[in-house]
């Protein structure tokens, strides 16, 4: 006889674990490790490849003793300084040193903005779309998301470290030994730690995904704009910045271990902070209850184009904003660059670079092409933004409303034309204003003359996007590749002795690069019609494909 | 005018190697409003999607007001309205913004209806998309829908996630709508609210239309389900044409009956002394569970 089962509470005394706040941490690593089971090995394998292609490029270079001390003149350039960082080992120049001036950073970004993504798509993105809820009902500690995301990013950045330790010991370049190549590493790893951290805490703030990855990206900008304009002034001011902190290893040199402290002290900081703010806000909820809004629509937003901008109206702000300070620090430089040339003047050298530009001339032109690769970076956004409103769902009510397709598309595309020049112009802005006040008047011409050369190939960038949207969807992100590859073969092609073709390839390659080289018209022609075409591809596309939709 | 509002025929669609619509016909008549009923992955909302021009159509014809929905989607927009099953609103926009949105993209917003109904769906138009319940964010869909001044209405599951308070006055706008002339296709899976509402009903199944017709003609289609008491044994009842689901236990008996056979199966009970007899009638639940459970049986015919 069976008697009646009755349902009694599982006792759980010996079970300490199970009702702690971290409770299914392990199951939910495991789950997001095997989720990112590409992503990672796919951004361990690009940064260390990329270290190791830079590596071999300039190995090349230090063959004989003279051409050492004509690479340290350069790099000592006030120039190569504001974009990369300081030569830390004067007189004592070498391959590893390079290595750690003018690449370190480059990658440091990368694991910054690796880690900010992959936290937030483990945390923020997991509850805007409701999964999170679905895994929180189970039995999951308050804090197991959390912790799981960060022990995942945890083991990216660690793979990340590895990887770039073995191929740059492995590669048996002089003064790049094995320990060296593992504080190299081992940067990487606490960078990611730190801006990990980081997106922990502006996850809790605001409920959208997009704009948390907003905010993140827009500490890494701040980080870089403080290092900047600290290297160059030499006041300090790079020591508050966590990517002056990977940088002030002195890596190759005197191999200090002692900065990555800053950067783990920091991380752990801001995670318990973020751990202490999660518990004041409710599962899909950000810190700051939304406020209502008016029951009615402007009239601007009820215009296609004008519902776009208003889309896209925070990514517009910040982008212009951050560039027109990226621009402030580079332009603020510029009695550094003068006083740079006054010196070696006296003592004789020649300051002719090929094509007879002055040193103050290419140093222009270099830093307008190092906006320009940034203002690339947001010229996919618009194209990115109307596709996820499609496949978000959001679309399809106003097409159903009577909203012809082209005009969707159309208005995306327009806003997308005036999101790039503005946020290009803000960057030459910036620095037209800062050389201005610290040199002259002419600096100011010259910047928005090359930015009027970069912002057709911005907007052949944006096409690209555009043309995906209506090709292959699904394939929209990988317009990031043509960001990617365009900082790679433009701004380091020549670093990394890339044969030209290689950056004629992307539309960033070929304004003329003014006031370096003289001005030309027909790039700019060319580009529009290429921009042109490839967004008439795209409508085509979009027009005679299905609408898709994942709701 | 008297073309019908809809009219599809033979309509294909997959998705890869999923075949979501096969051979799908369907009519829906100016002025009804017509149920369509279906599984879960039936096909009704790719159906939809199609006559909303989102989706082309593989093969087969689809008219909506005359109209080719593929080529002449924005035209025909303009004077329908849909609400779907599943309701995205924009973050940082309230909903009386997005239903402004919304209305002017189709010509033009009567302020005043939308509050009027707003106000009978009981909804507040200043809060922000995701502050919204999910219930309430249908109603921000279904207030943008019911104010607009169109003649057709494409509703896809549209009271998922009501409260049968809002249930009540969705119904009551329906008719409403219907007495204005309007012509509605309402996919469901709410079986009261489409036999309250529904002139004429459709059924999908794995991409095909099974049935179609009035709510009476499909009743007839249904079965009567009887239960008597009987002095003799009526073995022979099991074996006679339209008898289903015979079950005897001693003298009670349980079958179910087709329609069209009923008199002649009650005659041949009459003769076997009946001593209590239920019959229940045929229900549109019964007809429908019948289809949407016998899905081996169709998948093997087609
Ligand atoms: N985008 C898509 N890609 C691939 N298959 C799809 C897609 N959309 C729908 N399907 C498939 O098509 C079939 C029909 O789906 P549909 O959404 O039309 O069903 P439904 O009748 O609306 O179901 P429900 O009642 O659950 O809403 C299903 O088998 C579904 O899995
Ligand atoms: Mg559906």
């Amino acid at each position: 006889m069976t008697a009646t089962r009755r349902i009694t509470p599982t006792k759980r005394s010996g079970d300490k674990r199970s009702s702690s706040v971290f409770a299914g941490t392990r199951t939910l690593l495991l789950f997001a490790l095997r989720r990112d089971r590409i992503r990672i090995p796919v951004w361990a394998l690009s940064i260390s490849l990329m270290s190791m292609a830079a590596l071999a490029a300039i190995d090349d270079s230090f063959d004989d003793p003279e051409s050492v001390a004509q690479i340290e003149v350069t790099m000592s350039s006030p120039a190569i300084v504001a974009i990369t960082g300081p030569n830390y080992a004067p007189g004592e120049y070498t391959l590893g040193v390079m290595m750690g001036q003018r690449m370190l950073v480059w990658t440091l970004i990368a694991v910054a903005i690796m880690s900010i993504m992959l936290i937030v798509r483990h945390t923020r993105t997991e509850e805007a779309t409701g999964r999170a809820e679905l895994v929180r009902s189970a039995v999951v500690g308050r804090h197991a998301s959390s912790f799981a995301a960060y022990m995942a990013v945890a083991t990216a950045n660690l793979a990340v470290a590895a990887t770039v330790t073995l191929a740059l010991g492995s590669a048996g370049a002089d003064t790049v030994d094995w320990s060296g190549s593992l504080l190299y590493g081992a940067a990487h790893f606490a960078t990611g730690l730190f801006f990990a951290s980081v997106a922990l805490v502006v996850v809790q703030i605001s409920e959208f995904p997009r704009g948390v990855i907003g905010m993140g990206v827009g500490v890494v900008g701040v980080a870089f704009a403080l290092r900047s304009a600290g290297d160059v002034a030499e006041n300090g001011l790079s020591w508050v910045s966590p990517l002056g902190w990977g940088q002030a290893t002195h890596v190759f040199h005197t191999d200090r271990w002692w900065p990555l402290a800053f950067l783990l002290i920091g991380a752990l900081v801001l995670a318990l902070l973020a751990a202490m703010l999660s518990t004041r806000r409710g599962v899909g909820a950000g810190l700051r209850a939304p406020r209502p809004s008016p029951a009615t629509a402007s009239s601007a937003l009820t215009h296609p184009f004008g519902f776009a901008m208003r889309m896209q109206r925070g990514m517009v702000v910040g982008w212009s904003a951050g560039l027109f300070a990226l621009g402030l620090t580079y332009g603020s430089v510029l009695p550094e660059m003068e006083s740079f040339i006054e010196q070696f003047e006296e003592l004789g050298a020649v300051f002719a670079e090929a094509g007879g530009a002055t040193i103050m001339d290419s140093f222009v032109a270099t830093i307008m092409m190092v906006l320009a690769v940034f203002a690339s970076a947001s010229a996919v956004l618009s194209a990115q933004r109307m596709r996820s409103e499609e496949v978000e769902g959001r679309a399809e009510p106003m097409l159903v409303a009577g909203l012809p397709r082209r005009t969707y598309y159309g208005a995306y595309v327009a806003s997308a034309v005036l999101t790039t020049t503005v946020v290009m112009l803000a960057g030459a802005l910036g620095f037209g204003l800062a050389g201005a006040a610290v040199v002259d008047g002419e600096v100011m011409r010259q910047t928005m003359v090359a930015a009027a050369g970069f912002i057709p190939a911005l907007w052949v960038v944006s096409a690209v996007g555009f043309a995906l949207v209506g090709i292959a969807p699904k394939f929209t992100a990988w317009v990031w590749a043509l960001v990617a590859y365009s900082f790679v073969t433009v701004y380091l092609g020549p670093l990394l002795d890339l044969p030209e073709w290689t950056a004629n390839l992307t539309p960033l390659g070929h304004p003329a690069q003014y006031p370096a080289e003289e001005w030309t018209w027909w790039p700019l022609l060319i580009l529009t019609a290429l921009a042109v075409l490839l967004i008439g591809i795209g409508a085509v596309a979009f027009r005679r494909r299905d609408f898709q939709s994942t709701i | 005018m008297d073309n019908p509002v809809i009219q599809v025929q033979g309509l294909d669609k997959s998705y890869g190697k999923v075949q979501a619509l096969a051979d799908l016909s369907l009519t829906v008549e100016r002025g009804e409003v017509h149920g369509f009923l279906g599984p879960n992955g039936a096909g009704k909302t790719t159906a939809i999607r199609i006559l909303l021009g989102l989706l082309r159509g593989d093969s087969g014809t689809a008219t909506v007001l005359g109209a080719d929905p593929w080529d002449q989607a924005v035209a025909l927009h303009r004077r329908l309205a849909y609400v779907p099953g599943e309701v995205e609103l924009w973050p940082n926009l309230s909903g009386g913004q997005a239903i402004d949105v919304l209305g002017k993209l189709r010509g033009g917003v009567d302020r005043a209806r939308v509050e009027h109904v707003a106000k009978r769906f009981d909804l507040d138009l200043t809060k922000k998309g995701r502050t919204y319940s999910k219930g309430n964010r249908q109603k921000v869909a279904l207030v943008a829908a019911l104010a607009a001044d169109v003649e057709l209405l494409i509703l896809d599951e549209p009271t998922a996630g009501l409260d049968p308070l809002m249930e009540a006055v969705f119904q009551s706008m329906i008719h409403e709508a219907r007495d204005e002339g309007r012509t509605v296709l309402l996919s469901s899976h709410i079986l009261a609210q489409v036999e309250v509402l529904a002139d004429r009903v459709s059924i999908i199944r794995q991409g095909h239309i099974v049935e179609t017709g009035t709510l009476t003609d499909l009743q007839q289609l249904a079965r009567t389900s009887i239960t008597a008491h009987l002095a003799s044994p009526a073995d022979d009842v099991a074996a006679m044409e339209g008898v289903h689901e015979f079950e005897q236990d001693e003298v009670r008996v349980h079958f179910e009956v087709e329609t069209d056979h009923l008199d002649a199966v009650l005659k041949r009970l009459a003769t076997l002394h009946v001593r209590s007899l239920v019959s229940r009638p045929p229900t549109l639940e019964q007809l429908l569970l019948r289809h949407y459970s016998d899905a081996d049986s169709n998948a093997s015919a087609s």
